[in-house]
């Protein structure tokens, strides 16, 4: 059984890390092991806490953009029993659904084995690099596409940067579905869902700030259905009703803070800083971790 | 012909299967593409929400000119 205190720093460091390119998950898993908390990963109630905690971060989602889903939501019924798509939000609601897709299927269906990978530190360190890794790759990509568009310009008044780029309602739906695909190695602990996610809307060519708000629209819906689903099958190692509803608050408002930065801090920022973070967090769980 | 009905009546198809098998692990304990025997009901939810994503891609498809 975890304790509360646990719970609540658990709740703290998922909240701070959910929506950041860093993965929730691998912290939860190398950072305990990493400050030698007296709990095992392999606890029964790990997973059914992590559980409750991301129904936090999916409801910091639905109130940052709860504007933008009552549109999608409305836009998707509107072209599903048309049977055409016509307008921006129509066309964002499509693209959620398509991306959505390959990950709720594939995790649904490996639920049981991704979960034993939770037991393991030294491999969700190990996926932390790899994380580091995959952002690095997508920035450098993208800095060789702005410098190649910036010397291909017949002006050269523009500088190279994100203004050239396009925003979510330009993807096309196989591009959504590229990025829905790449969302399946968020299953495994230490790969970022809003890294490999950001990263891949990167390379199909969407701004910084751009990226992170697909990013975001489509971890709603898998976070919040994975979250109520596990919900019933919580079990007796559940926590308590009033530390779950307290912990997930926790989450909640931490991630709805950190997604505000992120969002203002990719208006001019890049990837690059939480590469570095990554694959240091995950070379000092490699070498710390017994 | 105004759409691929073709593949619009392939989508209905699948979608009646969905349905199937949603009835299906919502009304029986089994252990069909799950790891324990037992009623399964998020096995039954998402096989409910795939069937409505192939009646929305039949609606589609209905409506898409059909490629000559």
């Amino acid at each position: 059984m975890l304790g509360v205190g646990l719970i609540f720093f658990l709740a703290a460091l998922q909240g701070a890390t959910e929506l950041f390119p860093v993965s929730s998950l691998g912290h939860a898993v190398v950072v305990p092991a990493l400050l030698r908390f007296s709990f095992r990963q392999s606890d029964p109630a790990f997973v059914p806490v992590l559980t409750v905690l991301h129904l936090g971060t999916a409801a910091a989602l639905v109130v940052l953009y709860r504007a933008q889903w009552a549109r999608i939501v409305s836009g998707f019924v509107r072209a599903a029993v048309r049977g055409r798509v016509t307008g921006d939000d129509e066309r964002l609601a499509m693209m959620l659904v398509v991306g959505t897709i390959p990950a709720g299927l594939i995790g649904f269906f490996l639920e049981s084995p991704l979960k034993t990978l939770f037991a393991n530190p030294r491999l969700s360190a190990a996926f932390l690099v790899v994380n580091g890794g995959i952002l690095l790759a997508a920035e450098h990509v993208r800095r060789r596409d702005e410098r190649r568009l910036h010397t291909s310009r017949a002006d050269r008044r523009h500088p190279p940067g994100d203004p050239q780029y396009a925003p979510v309602e330009q993807l096309t739906l196989r591009s959504a579905l590229i990025v829905g695909l790449c969302q399946v190695g968020a299953l495994l602990p230490g790969i970022s869902r809003s890294g490999v996610t950001m990263a891949a809307g990167l390379v199909a060519g969407l701004r910084h700030e751009e990226a992170a708000r697909f990013s975001f629209l489509l971890a709603t819906p898998i976070i919040l259905a994975a979250g109520l689903l596990e919900v019933p099958d919580l079990g007796p190692e559940r926590p308590t009703a009033a530390i779950a509803a307290g912990a997930a608050a926790l989450a909640g408002v931490i991630a709805y803070a950190s997604a505000r930065f992120l969002l203002r801090y990719l208006r001019v920022g890049r990837l690059d800083p939480f590469a570095f973070y990554c694959g240091a967090l995950g070379a000092a769980g490699l070498i710390l971790i017994p | 012909m105004k759409g691929n009905q073709a593949i619009a009546a392939g989508l209905v198809v699948l979608a009646v299967v969905f349905a199937g098998l949603a009835v299906f692990f919502f009304a029986t304990r089994t252990g069909f593409l799950a790891s324990s025997v037992a009623r399964h009901y998020k096995h039954g939810i998402l096989f409910t929400a795939l069937t409505v994503l192939a009646l929305v891609a039949a609606n589609f498809a209905r409506n898409r000119p059909a490629v000559t």
